[in-house]
């Protein structure tokens, strides 16, 4: 038995646990002192390190530095700003946000979204549609290039769709965004071996049709599923490939280390005006306080969040100059999945949207940062209807509905699933669970985990294990289309509540082709509450943008969706 | 803290008549006064986690939403958190997992420590170099690797299991979630527990009393149990009491990292951990919020740690 050194032992942990007091006290400005003494040295160029002396071998060319301090990012012409990984960087794959915020910026398509959310030409340089609004014919610029320099041609997207297209590659996205066009659906039912709906007619020409006139069919080919991909690099580069990407668009994957960061390189040959002016962009992926970081200028740009909203929207806050705030063509669900127990009853449903006060959530946990949603369709989107309607919250008749349910007495175990690794739970999931509890008598309890593995699972709506979730949706055009068709028509991939109801299917199949936009969107409004009533979801918010730049940096893009932007920005020095 | 040592009243001076041992032991424990202090706050520990349904003002998860981030005042004594909850009725059932942690590995470190260690030591050979192999590896096994390992692939299997056979009330309370993740930290925890009760064994195993014992046909299990364990049993009985403060301090920061006890039950660590984001942007303004769990940490650490050292020099008069 040890003798005296009890007293050590005792001593240390005594110390150990000052320090760990102390320690987590001052973490926070702590961090911010030791992190505010970076260098701000002004050089343009690189300086080689080391004294070379006569005789002895130069500097190798490129290698940084080894000894001298980092110049400033304006001066390294760098833009720093948080990232999330993304579940792919394969354009046929992705489906969500995080994957496209990268892939619209390494490859590009026929067209684009510009600044103002319009239908633009990119690797089209433009293109004719035929009378009964089924062919398109695009003509493609003769300057549009590959990362390593080989031109890109119709053939180029002809190969891209029907590897999208292609029933081995599993891309759920394939049928939303490419199923108008001609032979895709064949191709991924194992019906075809080729896309016969798109032509190569020579080498800067291609035509494609679709089954039938869709006003959404252009601003559909704007998302990553129909950009174009070089085949050499698919080919040769294997399942990873998507690790050194030879795209088509203004930025180059420079590195990507999963978990740390994605840096992109700007593409010198883009074909469009304005090229790229920053030489790098750096994603920092690896969690940490984003937030302390911008304070102390270790990044450009960062999104607000909670804990900061208060601090940064105060008028006398240095922040405040600093601060963005712009809508977002996205809105938050709470979403109930029809095909399993106990939300196959719509009663169940009904109980479990009355029994969440949206408002008080908003105002209380989100603290007013995004605006309460009653309609699925987000303000600001072409078909959206104002409705002066109180976001409805009925604890006395969630509890009827549920004791009318056929689950009444017997509900099932119901477990809310929702995203993020480690960490605690959301506050807003945890709010709404208690408010379930207080107001149905309802225990919800809650399950974690990630963002790939959640996306993974809802990819796949007729096996989706998920009971109840949240999860938002971002537009990737402003079409209503985009939100009522995707997200509820019968047998869509992105139909997170299995939801299916024919009568739903037959109007949003009538508004589609339909040609006169007033009509068109009058049937959307019916369509969208007709869907409401049924409760596949609760529309919970609608979100905004909250971003903060510095100063020295322009023109940069907070879009409502998911364009290219990083083209646009420069740093002042 | 050496200097309140020196100040006591030496246990030589104890008048140890007419007592059976371990009320000699409870004296010598009680006059040593940090020991004593230990005691009670260990004592009253266990008793908040025992009647955590009766002593907490309101349910730990009843929200108000009206009434968010209010500092502590006659209503709320300890004020009421970022959901409008009561941060006394949470920290009182937070107590309760502490509690629960720290009994739970402490026995599966004593079930499988013991056993292991004595087993190890009195054979010796093959048998010894085996389990202290393990324990060596075990030992090079970072504990918190292991038990993030665990929360990912284990837990939702059994987890899942639980709901399947009926057991579904008892992993909505999380208490199923946790005990998967904290016997993980009892499976490597018992290493450091075995090596020791080895040592023990080897010391006394050549004894005088444990040959003759041997010599005259007393089985080998009751020679372990009934002549070497209880001359360790001293020994053990410090150690364990020494780790409980750090397996309180283990369950805090798994639950911080959110992997321990899921919300909205509560526990010390993850309180602590969903108001931090809060508390740091408008330091020092919410105190009560990241504060009164921490202290409580403190508290809990230290009063293990006592009264393991009282209990020591308890149990080992002779070392003065």
């Amino acid at each position: 038995m040890a003798e005296k050194s009890d007293n050590r032992w005792l001593i240390g942990v005594v110390v150990i646990l000052v320090v760990a007091l102390v320690g987590a006290v001052c973490v926070g400005a702590g961090a911010l002192l030791f992190l505010s003494q970076q260098p701000t040295t002004a050089q343009t160029s690189p300086v080689p390190g080391g004294v070379s002396t006569p005789g002895s071998s130069a500097p190798k060319p490129g290698a940084p530095p080894a000894a001298t301090r980092a110049p400033s990012s304006a001066a390294r012409n760098v833009l720093r700003l948080p990232g999330e990984e993304p579940p792919t960087l394969d354009p046929a794959l992705t489906g969500d946000a995080s994957s496209a915020e990268y892939v619209v910026e390494i490859f590009s398509g026929l067209v684009m979204l510009d600044k103002n959310l319009k239908v633009a030409p990119d690797i089209a340089e433009g293109w004719k549609v035929s009378e009964d609004g089924k062919t398109y014919t695009f003509t493609l610029r003769k300057d549009a290039r590959f990362h390593d320099g080989r031109p890109v041609t119709a053939q180029d997207f002809k190969y891209s769709i029907e590897r999208t297209a292609n029933p081995a590659l599993a891309s759920h996205t394939a049928e939303t965004y490419l199923g108008d066009i001609v032979g895709v659906k064949e191709k991924l039912n194992r019906k075809a071996q080729a896309v016969d709906g798109v032509k190569v007619i020579d080498d800067y020409t291609v035509e494609i049709k679709i089954d039938a006139p869709k006003a959404y069919f252009l601003a559909k080919l704007t998302f990553p599923t129909a950009y174009i991909v070089d085949k050499n690099n698919v080919e040769r580069g294997g399942r990873t490939w998507t690790d050194k990407p030879n795209g088509t668009g203004p930025y180059k994957l420079q590195e990507y280390v999963r978990g740390q960061r994605i840096i992109l390189a700007k593409n010198d040959n883009f074909y469009l005006d304005p090229k790229p002016t920053v030489a790098t962009v750096e994603y920092i992926l690896a969690g940490g306080s984003a937030m302390t970081m911008y304070e102390n200028g270790d990044m450009e740009v960062v999104p607000v969040g909670l804990s900061d909203i208060e601090r940064v929207s105060d008028p006398a806050s240095p922040l405040n100059k600093e601060l963005y705030t712009g809508p977002r063509l996205s809105t938050g669900f709470v979403v109930f999945n029809t095909r399993k127990p106990p939300f196959d009853d719509p009663k169940v449903r009904q109980a479990f949207a009355l029994a969440i006060d949206r408002q008080k959530l908003v105002d209380v946990v989100y603290r007013k940062m995004p605006s309460v949603a009653t309609t699925i369709l987000p303000p600001g989107m072409p078909g959206y209807k104002e409705s002066d309607a109180k976001p409805a919250f009925d604890a006395a008749k969630a509890k009827q509905l549920l004791a009318e349910s056929k689950y009444a007495g017997k509900l099932p175990e119901v477990t809310w699933t929702t995203t993020g690794g480690g960490g605690t739970t959301p506050q807003g999931i945890q709010a709404m669970a208690a408010m379930l509890k207080e107001n149905l008598g309802v225990n919800v309890s809650i399950q974690q985990t990630d963002w790939a593995t959640f996306i993974g699972q809802l990819n796949d709506p007729a096996k989706n294990p998920y009971q109840i979730f949240d999860i938002g949706w971002i537009a990737d055009y402003a079409d209503p289309e985009n939100f009522l068709s995707i997200l509820f028509r019968s047998g869509s991939t992105q139909n997170w509540a299995a939801y299916s109801n024919p009568e739903v299917d037959k109007i949003l199949d009538q508004a589609g082709s339909e040609k006169d936009l007033t009509k068109r969107f009058a049937l959307y409004q019916q369509v969208e509450q007709m869907i409401l009533a049924d409760n596949p979801v609760l529309p919970l918010t609608f979100e905004r943008e909250y971003w903060l730049t510095k100063p020295y940096v322009k023109d940069m893009l907070y879009p409502p969706l998911i364009i290219p932007r990083l083209r646009y920005v420069s740093l002042a020095k | 803290m050496a200097s309140a040592h020196t100040a006591l009243p030496r246990q030589s001076k104890i008048n140890l008549r007419a007592r059976s041992p371990w009320a000699q032991l409870f004296m010598r424990l009680v006059r040593n006064v940090p020991a004593f202090i230990g005691l009670l706050f260990v004592l009253a520990f266990f008793l908040v986690a025992i009647f955590a349904n009766v002593l907490s003002p309101y349910s730990y998860d009843k929200q108000d939403l009206d009434n968010v981030e209010k500092p502590p005042s006659a209503l709320h004594l300890a004020g009421t958190d970022t959901l409008g909850r009561d941060m006394l009725s949470r920290l009182i059932y937070g107590t309760r997992s502490s509690a629960f942690v720290v009994l739970l590995v402490t026995a599966v470190n004593l079930l499988l420590g013991v056993p292991l260690g004595a087993i190890a030591g009195y054979f010796g050979g093959a048998v010894d170099n085996f389990i202290m192999r393990v324990a060596d590896i075990l030992f090079a096994f970072p504990g918190l690797l292991f038990t993030f390992l665990i929360a990912a692939t284990v837990r939702p299997a059994i987890l899942d299991w639980a709901r399947a056979n009926g057991l579904g009330d008892l992993a909505r309370t999380g208490y199923l979630d946790y005990a998967v993740v904290i016997l993980a930290l009892g499976l490597i925890g018992w290493a450091g527990l075995a090596r020791f009760v080895r040592a023990q064994v080897l010391a006394v195993k050549e004894r005088e009393y444990v040959v003759s014992a041997r010599s005259t046909g007393v089985p080998t299990s009751k020679v372990i149990l009934r002549h070497i364990l209880p001359n360790a049993l001293a020994p053990i009985i410090v150690m364990l009491s020494m780790g409980m403060g750090f397996i309180a301090l283990s369950e805090g920061y798994l639950s911080f990292l959110g992997i321990g006890l899921q919300p909205p039950n509560p526990s010390w660590g993850n309180i602590m951990a969903e108001n931090a984001g809060r508390y740091w942007r408008r330091y020092p303004e919410m105190l009560w919020l990241v504060f009164i769990p921490g202290l409580l940490f403190t508290i809990i650490v230290l009063a293990f740690s006592f009264l393991g050292d009282g209990l020591n020099e308890a149990l080992n008069p002779e070392i003065d």
